[in-house]
C-alpha cells in the first residue's frame, strides 16, 4: 500500500542547510497499523507530510498503491489524497466559524457527488466518530475531545483507504486520547492503514496489531 | 406514443443529417474554389511596377491601365509619359515628368536607373536626361513641362527642369503661371 | 528626445513590455536548464529540484502569457491614442506606418499570440498528464516564443523611438483607398464575390471545426482570416462609419465608433487561434477529439453576426445599402 525508498529530505535556509530525513526505507501494508515512534525532531511530522503528499521529498520514491504521490502534478495528487488519505491533525486544523457536519462536508465538496450522497456520507462519519449528537455546535464551542472526533470524522468521511494521523493526542487528556484510541482500534478493524506519528507512551501497548517503528533523528532506528 | 414517435424521428433524421453533412462539407468546398476560380480568371489589374526589366529597356504599358506611382492616376497618353527602370529590374511609371522628379528624390537608385521619356516631336522614346523641356506645354499633372528630342526656343535640359519642379516652379504655381503665359 | 516617449500609454507600454520580458528571460535561462538535465522517471534530487524549477517557470510563463494579451489590446489602444502627436494621421493606420517597424511589429504581435494560444495548449495537456508527458514540447515552443519575444521587444523600441513628429503620414483613405482603377481585393474579387466567399468559408469553418475534419478546418480558417479581413475593411467597415469610402481597420476603434472594433477584430482572431491551436495541439499531440469547439464557433459566429448586423441595421433604417 505505502512504499518508501531511500527518502530524504533537507531543508535549505540561507546559512546552513538541515537534513530531517535520512535514507527512509519503509514498506506499509494494506490494513496494517504502524506507529512511529520519536521525539519532538526526529521528522516524524516530515515523514507524515511526504506521505501524504503535502511535501516532497530531496531525494527518493513514495509510492501509494503504486502511483509515485511525490511526483504527481498537483491535479493529480489532489485527486489521489482526496480519494485514498484521511488526515488527523495535531492541532485539529478545524473551520471555527463552522459547524460540526459543515467541517465533515468540505472534503467532499469537489468530489461531484450528490447532495443526498453527501449527506449520507458525512452522516456514517459523524456516526463513526461518535460526534453526530454534536453535528449543529459551532467548533469553537467544542471541547478538545470533541474537536478530534470531529477532525477524525472529517479524515473518514471520503472513505479512504489511508489514514494519516499527526501527534492525534498531544492535545487531549488521557481519558480523550484513550477513546481515541478506541476508533482507531474501531478503524482497524474495518481494514484501513493507520499510520500514527506520536511521542505519547499510550501507544506503546496497543491490544490490537500494529508495528511500532522508532525514529531518531530523521532515521528509522530498525525495522 | 406520440413522444416515442417523435423521439425515433429525431434520431432518423440527425442520422440522416450527419451522413449528409460531409457531402454539404465538399459542396462549399468546390462553391469556393469556383468563386475565387472565376475571380481570378477575370482579374483585371492595373499595373503600377512592372518587374524583371533587368536591361532597363522601354516597356510597353497599356494606356488607362497602368498607374503614375506618385499621384496614383491612370496614365491616359503616353505623350510626356516617363518609365525608370533600375538595376534590380523593376520598372515604375509615370504620367508627367514633375511626378517622376519628385518621386524619384528620395530613392537610392536616383543615379543608377535609367530613365525614358517618350517625346513630343519625335512621338518616341528617349533617355529623359538628354531630352529638353519646355515649360508651357499641357501635361497630365500640369506642369508644362512637355518633353522634346530636339532643342527649341525657351526650353531647358532634364537638370533646370527638375530644379523647377522642386521649387515649385511649375505651371500649377499661379505666379509661374502668370510670368509664362500671361493673365 | 522623441515627443512620443513622454506619452503615458507609451511609457507604461514599454515599460510593461520590459518587466515582463525580464521575467521571461529568468524563465528562458532556468527552462534550457531544466531542458537539458529533465528526466521525469529519475527521483534523484537533481529531478526533484528540476520539478520545482519546472512549476516556477510555468507559473512565470502563464502569468507573463496572460499579460500579453491584455497588452496587446493596449499597444493598438496607445498607437490609436498617439495619433493625435503625429500629423497626418487619423487614427492607428497613419502611426503604425509612421515607420518600417510598425506593420511588421503587429504582424508578429499576433504571430505571437497565435503561439501563446498553442502554449496555453500544451500547457493545459502537461498538467492533465500524471508523467508530464507534453513537458519537452511544451519547453521547446517556449523557446521558439522566446525568440520571437526578443524581437518583439526590440523592434518595440526600435518603432516608437522612429516615430517622427515632424514627417506627416499618410491616413486611412490614402493606405486603404484604392489607385484609380485598381482592385485591392484579393483574387480579383469584387464586393457581391468576396462576401460571398466570406460566409461559404464561415460555413466551412464552422463543418469541419465540428465534424472534426482538421487539416481542411486549418486551412478554412486561415483562409477566412484572410477573407475577413478584407470583408471588413472594404464592406462590413463602411457600414460601421456610414460612409461608403472609410475603409480602415483602425478607426472602429475609436470612441466615435464606441470601441467596436475590439469586438470585431477580437472576436475574429480569439476564434481563428483558439480554433487552430486546439487542432495543431491535438495533431502534435495526437489527441483525437478536440476540447473548445463550441467556443471557437461562439466566437467566429459572434464575429460574423456583429458584422451583418451593421448591414441589416442600416439596411432596415434606411431601405437601402450603402
Amino acid at each position: 500500500m505505502i512504499t518508501v525508498e531511500n527518502l530524504s529530505k533537507t531543508f535549505y535556509n540561507k546559512e546552513n542547510k538541515s537534513k530531517i530525513l535520512t535514507d527512509i526505507n519503509l514498506h506499509i501494508k494494506q490494513g496494517e497499523c504502524v506507529i512511529l515512534k520519536g521525539i519532538s525532531g526526529s521528522g516524524k511530522t516530515t515523514l507524515l507530510s511526504i506521505v501524504a503528499g503535502l511535501d516532497k521529498p530531496s531525494d527518493g520514491k513514495v509510492l501509494i498503491d503504486g502511483d509515485p504521490i511525490s511526483k504527481l502534478p498537483d491535479l493529480f495528487a489532489s485527486e489521489l489524497r482526496a480519494k485514498k488519505i484521511g488526515m488527523i491533525f495535531q492541532h485539529f486544523n478545524l473551520f471555527e466559524h463552522l459547524s460540526v457536519s459543515e467541517n465533515v462536508t468540505i472534503p467532499l465538496i469537489p468530489s461531484g457527488l450528490t447532495i443526498k450522497e453527501v449527506s449520507k456520507n458525512v452522516e456514517r462519519a459523524l456516526k463513526i466518530a461518535n460526534i453526530y449528537h454534536k453535528r449543529s455546535l459551532v467548533s469553537s464551542h467544542l471541547s478538545g475531545g470533541e474537536k478530534q472526533r470531529t477532525a477524525i470524522a472529517r479524515a473518514l468521511v471520503a472513505n479512504p483507504e489511508i489514514i494519516l494521523c499527526d501527534e492525534p493526542t498531544a492535545n487531549l487528556d488521557k481519558e480523550n486520547s484513550l477513546l481515541f484510541i478506541e476508533t482507531i482500534k474501531e478503524l482497524h478493524k474495518m481494514s484501513k492503514t493507520i499510520v500514527i506519528a506520536t511521542h505519547d507512551p499510550l501507544f506503546e501497548k496497543l491490544d490490537f496489531d500494529n508495528r511500532i517503528i522508532p525514529m531518531v533523528n530523521g532515521k528509522i532506528v530498525y525495522e | 406514443m406520440h413522444l416515442l414517435c417523435g423521439c425515433l424521428l429525431a434520431k432518423k433524421w440527425s442520422i440522416i443529417v450527419k451522413k449528409l453533412l460531409p457531402l454539404l462539407i465538399i459542396f462549399v468546398i468546390l462553391g469556393i474554389s469556383a468563386v475565387i476560380f472565376i475571380s481570378m480568371a477575370k482579374n483585371d489589374q492595373p499595373m503600377t511596377i512592372a518587374k524583371g526589366n533587368k536591361e532597363m529597356k522601354v516597356l510597353d504599358f497599356k494606356l488607362n491601365f497602368t498607374n503614375d506611382s506618385h499621384c496614383k492616376m491612370l496614365i491616359h497618353e503616353k505623350r510626356n509619359a516617363l518609365e525608370v527602370a533600375t538595376p534590380s529590374g523593376k520598372t515604375w511609371f509615370f504620367d508627367d515628368p514633375a511626378c517622376m522628379v519628385e518621386w524619384i528624390q528620395d530613392k537610392s537608385f536616383k543615379d543608377s536607373s535609367k530613365i525614358w521619356v517618350y517625346t513630343l516631336d519625335t512621338k518616341r522614346w528617349i533617355d529623359a536626361k538628354k531630352a529638353w523641356y519646355g515649360v508651357t506645354n499641357k501635361t497630365a499633372m500640369h506642369s508644362g513641362f512637355g518633353a522634346r528630342e530636339h532643342k527649341i526656343e525657351k526650353s531647358i535640359d532634364f537638370n533646370e527642369m527638375s530644379l523647377r519642379v522642386l521649387r515649385g516652379e511649375t505651371l500649377d504655381n499661379p505666379k509661374i503661371r502668370k510670368k509664362l503665359l500671361g493673365d | 528626445m522623441n515627443e512620443i516617449l513622454f506619452s503615458n500609454q507609451v511609457i507604461i507600454y514599454l515599460l510593461s513590455e520590459a518587466t515582463l520580458f525580464f521575467l521571461l528571460f529568468i524563465a528562458f535561462i532556468i527552462s534550457v536548464k531544466i531542458l537539458i538535465k529533465w528526466d521525469f522517471n529519475s527521483f534523484s534530487p537533481t529531478q526533484f529540484k528540476l520539478e520545482k524549477q519546472a512549476y516556477l517557470v510555468s507559473t512565470i510563463t502563464l502569468f507573463v502569457f496572460l499579460i500579453k494579451f491584455i497588452l496587446l489590446i493596449y499597444f493598438v489602444f496607445t498607437v490609436d491614442s498617439i495619433s493625435v502627436l503625429v500629423p497626418g494621421a487619423m487614427c492607428g493606420a497613419g502611426v503604425i506606418t509612421a515607420n518600417e517597424y510598425g506593420t511588421v511589429l503587429l504582424g508578429l504581435k499576433f504571430l505571437l499570440l497565435a503561439l501563446l494560444i498553442f502554449w496555453f495548449y500544451l500547457q493545459f495537456y502537461d498538467t492533465h498528464t500524471k508523467e508530464h508527458l507534453y513537458f519537452k514540447h511544451k519547453s521547446w515552443v517556449f523557446l521558439a516564443i522566446f525568440v520571437f519575444v526578443v524581437l518583439e521587444l526590440f523592434l518595440d523600441f526600435q518603432y516608437f523611438l522612429n516615430i517622427d513628429t515632424h514627417q506627416p503620414v499618410s491616413c486611412c483613405s490614402a493606405l486603404f483607398g484604392q489607385l484609380e482603377g485598381a482592385n485591392p481585393l484579393p483574387f480579383g474579387l469584387n464586393i457581391p464575390l468576396l462576401l460571398t466567399l466570406f460566409y461559404l468559408l464561415y460555413i466551412l469553418v464552422i463543418l469541419t471545426l465540428n465534424l472534426n475534419y482538421k487539416v481542411v478546418y486549418i486551412v478554412s480558417n486561415l483562409l477566412f482570416l484572410y477573407i475577413a479581413y478584407y470583408a471588413v475593411v472594404y464592406f462590413f467597415g463602411t457600414y460601421i462609419y456610414q460612409l461608403p469610402t472609410h475603409k480602415c481597420p483602425f478607426c472602429m476603434l475609436q470612441p466615435d465608433y464606441f470601441y467596436i472594433g475590439y469586438f470585431v477584430w477580437g472576436f475574429l482572431f480569439i476564434g481563428t487561434f483558439i480554433g487552430i491551436g486546439d487542432v495543431l495541439s491535438s495533431l502534435v499531440i495526437g489527441i483525437p477529439n478536440l476540447k473548445y469547439q463550441k467556443i471557437t464557433s461562439y466566437f467566429l459566429s459572434l464575429f460574423v453576426l456583429l458584422c451583418t448586423s451593421y448591414v441589416a441595421v442600416y439596411w432596415l433604417k434606411n431601405g437601402v445599402l450603402l
